[in-house]
């Protein structure tokens, strides 16, 4: 009762949120009538930038077009300069992106950040919200019609982006497209594949932040598995479960899994489910209605009775990369980003060994295809405006910011100045100071980011691993078959309808509902709209 | 020297109660507590009122796009939930009334207990320390409360291992659909219980101490000065927290609820808050959204005017007088 | 005179006398030890219930790297070798000192504020029959049960210019309707007498209140200001809105940014090496205790004003 006031806060989070981009006045120049803007027919005309590899440095081991990523076992120590001359000659420019970190000290307290103003030759003042809270500040900006220059945008699943786009923010086709990219030419170094994400309304919107096409792997303790006698690589599902089995017991407070994802994603994978859609002559089916999917939620059924699941998976404040590090369990899933902070965390603990494993089929002793991911994070937007050469500035801006491993511009944005911001250790690789941790953290990276690469200072082995496992991995995938497609009703609908059915599977795999309950499942997914988002994504699909 | 009320027919005072008198004549009597009043009054009429004029998207087809201008009128379209007979709703609604008769009778007295309990130590600062402890809870998140919920009874947590290490069976608390009501109440009084005794230590703490003198010496006991001296006391404040406790009976809890949704399954713990967030506003349909909040103010109102005139039946004051 | 006799003969028998050093006010007889052993239990629990997590929290802030790492990642109960190192962590690049220091400035300033308005808000809506008291009730009730939307709020602080100021952090909840309540209500239980005395002195209204109606309502006074004050204190939510600079966010943001779901605090960086943090947990209990400290010093003096009993003898006088 004397939370009254507390819980309305969160409730009026909650309704607040639910008044997304409440503009008082009505949008200039937006009429609804005039039919679809944003159609794949009109995307896929797009002229995408062309690519244009930087050739300043020399993987040790290289990337290939299907999407591994090219990997360095050491920083290289001569770091060419990538933008000729300053980007700005003393503008006030303005951004806004989510901050995963501590609050960094501002300008006037930040030596790091007023090297990189002065490099920039701009101010950039950065409006940076904490990740949690992204969405709501991003409504409450779009809707008070303040926009910075620049800002991150959430990579689809916002409800009628494309129109926001279009509305709000500046078409930057005519600059990008095509050759007209060299003009930039670290942007020019994006994977094209990162950049049909930033592609709206028949135009390029924005500058996509891009990731590895990998997207996920599994991360395992060697040192554990080792220990157990657990096999690192089951061929089949018998293999896989007697592994799951090999590294749990209770009484020592050991099991496999400490979240639902990892043996969820092993299992689909391993079972052949599709990458949330399979795609059959022009139709669409989700993995969800799928025999493979059956399949996966019996097998789920099984290990759950086993107990080689964490008793406390289903709970949403499970330590699970704790949980990890701790060698309470032994396998974890995660964007394939995570091996660095893995490698960070247990760098004192002399046993810890870190390792992927890779998927096969279930009985034929393959690779499984794998679930490749769509090649970027979010897109950087600008602000709709009038003047081309502000246009023009912000994407040299994110040029410089785009500059590539391997670069000097790079090299400074993650690790500021020798001695101040960094020390290097016997290899010429960067180790943080605490000020430098502290500062550097302001959220550019966001903004525009240096195509990825695979780089674990000081810990060339890493690289070695990671490089072999999306070898492997890479040449099995396949992709999402709406990656591209905009449909609305997904945009609305999905996040909702697939959250109770996933919190109702996990009634079913606990054994409180029966198996054939799912039928039910799936039959209420459809109505609530799983039937509209098919049909949209259909639509577009047929309009190819 | 106390006075006499009667005996003052001719003083123009506010204490003779003359309702028949000019409105401009109470103003220029009153002139000085309407201007006391006026800074809180702007400060509320700006920063609640005027917002509340958003809410007109709970009667508009609303899309971010057309804003408010450009939204058609739907109607009540956007309270259909309250007919349509959608099971999940009415699952929540069953929920949420369950749960805030369970928390109005067992959370809600508990902090007028502990007051009692503190109140009737004799020691200062015993008295003062202890309630410094017991209210710390109250600081802490529910992201904090629920892990720490989860590191003591969860399946693998202290209590479990200590279990599962002596071989005995392990105690399933987090995650049972059937316990979950339990474990939220278990939560709220945890959490605000301590918090809770401040406002009536205070209303204690107004209490005439000859009063107690005065009984004491006439053969009044412990038992009895509580029940004739402390509780009629403090039986104002509790009833005016009552009504407006009544007042937000739909809402038990957003954060607390959403972050265990999991592990129990949406059938034991949706709530109206959480189905709003999972079918409004995570599929941004805004108009729904601002419609259940309207309706929960709605019955919000109507609860405290019906708990208020049920006080009156009760010779109580309440929160305001006819 | 005989009635005093069998006052006093009521009182010696009834009355236990008090044993020497006792902190019992005269009048109050000796508790029934059978009672006061269930008190003593039902208060322990309680205590316990509460003392236990909180240990754990402040061992679990204080453990080292070791202790943590056999708990699964879970709390501890006992820190093994006690470290500052979280602490530290959380304490350095002068980032939460500042904060914290902007928060205390808007918790002083925003609770002094809000206890005159409340105060002069439920004054005047606790006098019967005054003028405009019962409309104003009635909207009072109304923004209580009635929530405006995020958006509509975000739109006004706008248009009054309050963006990346103090003031938007102070004035939208300058008055919380709840307190106003609240207070109203003590202002109601004080005697008519004391009012109606003043009046016949010809007191004015300004004078009834800061003379005899304020000084009588410590308590009320006390624990409203509380209220307010922790809710300037802890509140993050509209600085994340309304503050655009990072300079100026209160403490309670800059911890909020150390808080997220699952993922990594500190430095992480696709391609970093840092040195080592602490884990994660530590970092967040680290962080709860510091929030916690500032209101654990405050709270001592305020208790005061509520805790004791009071003697209303101005009245009879």
């Amino acid at each position: 009762m004397f939370t009254t006031q507390f819980d309305r806060r969160r409730l009026l989070t909650a309704t607040g949120l639910g008044l997304l981009a409440v503009a008082a006045a009505p949008l200039a120049g937006c009429s609804s009538g005039q039919g679809p803007v944003n159609s794949p027919q009109k995307n896929l005309g797009v002229k995408l930038p062309t690519y244009r590899a930087y050739t300043g440095v020399t993987p040790d081991l290289p990337g290939t077009s299907e999407g591994v990523l090219p990997a360095f076992y050491n920083m290289p120590k001569n770091r060419a300069a990538s933008v000729k001359g300053k980007p700005g000659t003393g503008q006030s420019v303005s951004g806004m992106a989510n901050i995963f970190y501590a609050t960094p000290p501002g300008a006037d307290q930040n030596p790091w950040l007023a090297g990189l103003n002065d490099r920039l030759g701009a101010n950039l003042d950065m409006t940076m919200v904490p990740a949690a809270d992204y969405s709501t500040k991003f409504a409450t900006t779009i809707a008070g019609n303040d926009l910075p220059d620049m800002m991150l945008v959430p990579n689809a699943g916002a409800p009628n982006l494309a129109e926001l786009l279009k509305a709000r923010f500046t078409d930057l086709t005519e600059y990008l497209s095509g050759d007209a990219i060299l003009e930039y030419p670290n942007l020019a170094n994006i994977a094209t594949q990162s950049w049909k994400g930033a592609v709206y309304n028949g135009g390029i919107y924005g500058i996509p932040i891009p990731r590895g096409l990998i997207g996920g792997a599994f991360f395992i303790r060697q040192d554990l598995f080792e220990k157990y006698g657990a096999n690192p690589e089951p061929r089949n599902y018998n293999e896989f479960v007697e592994m799951t089995k090999a590294l749990t017991d209770p009484k020592e407070r050991r099991w496999c899994y400490a979240n639902f994802v990892a043996p969820y994603t092993a299992l689909l994978l391993m079972n052949g489910a599709p990458n949330n859609w399979r795609e059959d002559g022009g139709k669409l089916t989700r993995s969800y209605e799928t025999e493979e999917f059956k399949q996966t939620l019996n097998d789920l059924i099984e290990l759950w009775k086993s107990g080689v699941m964490h008793p406390d998976t289903f709970s949403t404040t499970q330590p699970e990369k704790a949980l990890f590090n701790a060698g309470t369990t032994a396998v974890s899933y995660g964007g394939y980003t995570a091996w660095t902070q893995f490698a960070q965390d247990n760098r004192s603990n002399p046993d810890f060994k870190l390792a992927l494993m890779p998927s096969y089929e279930r009985t034929s002793g393959q690779l499984a295809r794998w679930w490749t991911g769509n090649g970027l994070y979010s897109i950087n937007a600008f602000k709709k405006q009038d003047n081309p050469e502000k246009t023009k500035l912000l994407l040299r801006i994110c040029d410089y910011l785009a500059a590539p491993f391997g670069s000097e511009e790079h090299f400074y944005r993650l690790y500021g100045q020798e001695g101040r911001d960094h020390t290097l250790d016997a290899n010429g690789n960067p180790v943080l100071t605490p000020q430098g941790q502290a500062q550097t953290v302001v959220p550019i990276r966001y903004l525009a980011e240096s195509a990825p690469v695979l780089y674990e200072p000081g810990r060339p082995k890493d690289a070695d691993a990671q490089h072999a496992y999306q070898s492997l991995e890479i040449p099995k995938g396949i992709t999402d078959p709406t990656l591209g497609l905009y449909s609305n009703a997904f945009a609305t609908k999905n996040a909702t309808i697939d959250k109770t059915f996933t919190t109702a599977l996990y009634d079913i795999v606990q054994g409180r509902k029966p198996f054939n309950s799912v039928d039910d499942l799936i039959a209420t997914w459809r109505k609530t709209g799983g039937d509209a988002i098919r049909g949209e994504f259909e639509d577009q699909l047929q309009k190819n | 020297m106390a006075i006499d009320v009667e005996s003052r027919p001719a003083i123009a005072g506010r204490v003779t109660a003359q309702r028949g008198r000019r409105s401009w004549q109470r103003f220029r009597r009153d002139k000085l507590l309407v201007v006391l009043g006026v800074p809180g009054a702007a400060a509320l009429f700006l920063f609640q009122y005027v917002p509340l004029l958003g809410n007109i998207i709970a009667f508009q087809d609303y899309q971010p796009f057309t804003g408010i201008d450009g939204s058609p009128f739907v109607g009540l379209d956007n309270f259909s939930f309250l007919w349509e007979g959608n099971s999940t709703f009415l699952n929540a609604l069953a929920n949420t009334l369950i749960l805030t008769v369970i928390q109005t009778v067992f959370v809600f007295p508990i902090p007028l207990a502990l007051a009692l309990l503190l109140s009737s130590l004799a020691g200062e600062r015993l008295k003062g320390l202890l309630q410094s402890v017991l209210y710390l809870p109250h600081f802490l998140s529910w992201v904090i409360v629920v892990a720490i919920f989860q590191q003591m009874l969860g399946n693998a947590g202290m209590l479990n291992t200590f279990m599962v290490q002596n071989d005995l069976p392990i105690i399933h608390i987090i995650g049972v659909p059937e316990l979950f009501k339990a474990l939220l109440t278990s939560q709220a009084i945890w959490k605000d219980a301590g918090w809770g005794t401040i406002i009536f230590l205070a209303a204690i703490a107004q209490i005439d101490q000859e009063q107690y003198e005065a009984s004491a010496v006439d053969g009044a006991n412990a038992w009895q000065r509580l029940r004739y001296i402390t509780l009629p006391s403090l039986k104002g404040i509790f009833i005016l927290l009552l009504i407006l406790r009544l007042g937000s009976s739909l809402s038990v809890g957003f954060e607390q609820i959403i972050l265990q949704q999991g592990p129990v399954g949406l059938d034991a713990s949706e709530v109206l808050d959480t189905w709003v967030y999972n079918n409004g506003i995570v599929g941004g349909d805004w108009g729904m959204s601002a419609a259940v909040g309207l309706v929960k103010g709605l019955v919000g109102v109507l609860l405290v005017i019906g708990a208020n005139k049920l006080a009156h039946k009760f010779g109580e004051q309440g929160i305001y007088q006819k | 005179m005989s009635k005093i006799n069998e006052v006093t003969s009521i009182a010696s028998r009834t009355l236990k006398r008090p044993t020497k050093n006792s902190r019992r006010p005269a009048w109050m007889e000796k508790p029934n030890p059978l009672t006061q052993v269930l008190k003593f239990i039902a208060l322990g629990v309680s205590v316990l219930l509460v003392i236990v997590p909180f240990w754990s929290i402040i061992a679990t802030s204080l453990a080292d790297k070791q202790t943590l790492d056999k708990s699964a990642g879970g709390m501890v109960l006992w820190p093994g070798q006690p470290t500052f190192e979280a602490y530290g962590a959380v304490l350095s690049g002068g980032t939460v000192t500042r904060a914290m220091i902007i928060s205390i400035g808007i918790t002083v300033i925003g609770t002094f504020l809000s206890l005159a308005a409340t105060a002069g808000l439920a004054y005047w809506l606790s006098r019967r029959d005054a003028f405009g008291a019962r409309p104003m009730l009635l909207l009072l009730l109304g923004a209580l049960l009635f929530s405006p939307g995020l958006i509509p709020g975000y739109l006004v602080v706008k248009e009054l210019n309050l963006l990346d100021s103090w003031w938007s952090l102070i004035l939208p909840v300058l008055v919380n309707a709840f307190n106003v309540i609240v207070m109203r209500a003590f202002f109601q239980e004080l005697p008519q007498e004391l009012f109606d005395s003043a009046e016949i002195d010809g007191a004015s209204s300004l004078t009834v209140l800061t003379r005899i109606v304020l000084p009588l309502s410590k308590a009320v006074l006390a624990v409203i200001g509380l209220f307010y004050a922790v809710a300037y204190w802890n509140a993050f939510f509209n600085a994340m809105l309304y503050i655009q600079s990072t300079e100026k966010w209160p403490m309670a943001l800059v911890l909020r940014a150390f808080v997220v779901d699952q993922t990594a605090i500190g430095g992480n960086q696709v391609g970093a090496a840092t040195e080592a943090l602490p884990p994660q947990l530590q970092l967040q209990m680290a962080i709860l205790v510091i929030s916690l400290v500032p209101i654990l010093i405050v709270y001592p003096f305020l208790q005061r004003h509520f805790a004791k009993g009071m003697m209303i003898g101005a009245v009879k006088g």
